[in-house]
């Protein structure tokens, strides 16, 4: 035990910083925004905690390994940050944070096209695991799944991101995306049709499917 | 409908984001329900897709370099600067009201003790309290009250008595005057003769018509005419320094 941690002082740091914690994390979005917003540095704190893996996992999905996901994370929390001032209320702050996010990604993404070393995400990974085994089996599934995603088109992919895994409706992810609703139906339409020809749930060509009667 | 339009309505319909029309559409369609149900593994096989979370030092380091360039101040820190301003101000205006206190206690005791000397002074006089009633009675009266004038400084008790004799035989007039005046404003007769000290009132005196300062042989006296009942005049001359009566001629 470290001097320190065993002082009385010390001791009743922890206690306060934990009851604090404790006290931020019962608060809602909206008490910690305008806290933050007040200038309050522990309910930003706060605030990223809690959005952390959320916006993580976006950011995974969106850039499809775990050094761009990193980046892309740290970029989206800037910008977070630095926008905050401006985040007048008018949507949740999840789906605000959800649109500076996807757009931090995106442009990672483009970042990341223009450098010379492109590849399919944890490619050395995938190398090395064995369909027969169960776990690897489980390590291939979600590894297509990612390469099947990075196969999307970013617009598409994020549209399926952000309904399939952020679990946004329509009108939220046209506020993210920017676009209308019904522009976000056909991207997540396209894209669902895409992840589904290359994970093989639907190997025919669209051409060959038997067609709806009319 | 071409096969884009069946995607887009499958999905939609996985999403319940149809209307009734096209809900009643799908289900009566079974190549549209199986590509609904095709459609919904994708995006089952999706959700169930586990995202590892970030390591809790990857996390933390983000939310730091965050925190690091948040225009967003420390609220804690303000908040105790502010507590420590408010204490330094706190400390400046309780000294200050202890300097103005104990000032104010000086200059009351220094005025008490100025008073203390006057009663004091006051209680030398050779006038009794019963004398200085009668005698703050007679200043009160138009009869004795008076007009002050600086009379000079003098080497001798002559020279003072024959000024004192100029002066009041050029004054006789004014007297009676200031009489007249002081009958109409005897408040302001009181204060002019309210510091000087009660001269020794000749017994037969029925007015006073002179009343001065003078300086005799370096010494502060206080010079008073009195007209007596057979119409003489009595000069008395007091010390001002102890209040008591120094010599009184008949001029």
């Amino acid at each position: 035990m470290t001097p320190a941690a065993s002082t009385p002082a010390s001791r009743k740091s922890r206690s306060t910083r934990s009851s604090f914690r404790r006290i931020r994390s019962d608060a809602d979005d909206a008490t910690l925004v305008a806290d933050a917003q007040r200038g309050d540095r522990q309910a930003l704190d706060a605030l990223l905690r809690r959005h952390y893996d959320r916006l993580h996992a976006l950011c995974f999905r969106l850039a499809g390994n775990r050094a761009d996901a990193a980046d892309a994370t740290q970029e989206a929390l800037l910008a977070i940050v630095r926008g905050l001032p401006r985040f007048d209320g008018r949507s949740a702050f999840s789906t605000w944070s959800y649109r500076v996010a996807t757009n931090a990604c995106l442009d990672e993404l483009r970042r990341r096209r223009r450098r010379p070393d492109l590849g399919l995400p944890d490619d050395d990974a995938l190398l090395g695991a064995d369909p027969a085994d169960p776990v690897d089996e489980l390590v291939v599934g979600e590894l297509t799944m990612d390469a099947a995603l990075q196969n999307l088109p970013p617009d598409f992919r994020a549209a399926v991101v952000l309904r399939d895994v952020c679990a946004l409706d329509y009108a939220e992810i046209g506020e993210v995306l920017g676009v209308p609703p019904g522009t976000v139906r056909s991207r997540i339409a396209r894209g669902r049709a895409l992840l589904a020809a290359r994970l093989g749930g639907n190997p025919e060509p669209a051409s060959d499917r038997p067609t709806p009667e009319p | 409908m071409n096969d884009f339009e069946i995607d887009e309505l499958a999905s939609a319909y996985l999403d319940d984001a149809v209307t009734d029309e096209e809900r009643a559409r799908v289900d009566a369609d079974p190549a549209l329900r199986s590509r609904v149900d095709e459609l919904r593994r994708v995006r089952d096989a999706l959700r169930a897709s586990a995202v590892e979370p970030a390591s809790a030092d990857a996390r933390d380091s983000a939310i730091a370099s965050a925190l690091a360039v948040s225009p967003v101040v420390d609220l804690q820190a303000e908040r105790a600067e502010r507590a420590r301003r408010r204490v330094r101000v706190a400390s400046i205006a309780a000294a200050v009201i202890l300097v103005v206190g104990v000032a104010g206690v000086l200059l009351r005791s220094a005025s008490r003790d100025a008073s203390t000397k006057s009663s004091t002074a006051a209680a030398a006089s050779p006038s009794s309290s019963s004398t200085s009633s009668a005698a703050a009675a007679e200043a009160s009266s138009p009869l004795f009250s008076t007009v002050t004038h600086e009379l000079g400084a003098y080497a001798d008790r002559d020279a003072l008595v024959a000024a004192v004799k100029t002066a009041s035989s050029a004054q006789a007039t004014a007297t009676a005057g200031a009489a007249n005046d002081a009958a109409a404003t005897p408040k302001a007769a009181e204060s002019t003769t309210s510091s000087r000290c009660s001269p020794s009132t000749p017994p037969d005196a029925v007015s006073q018509t002179f009343s001065d300062s003078a300086v005799l042989a370096g010494a502060p006296v206080q010079v008073d005419v009195f007209v007596l009942h057979d119409g003489s005049r009595r000069l008395v001359v007091t010390s001002v320094g102890t209040c008591t009566l120094l010599f009184t001629q008949t001029l």
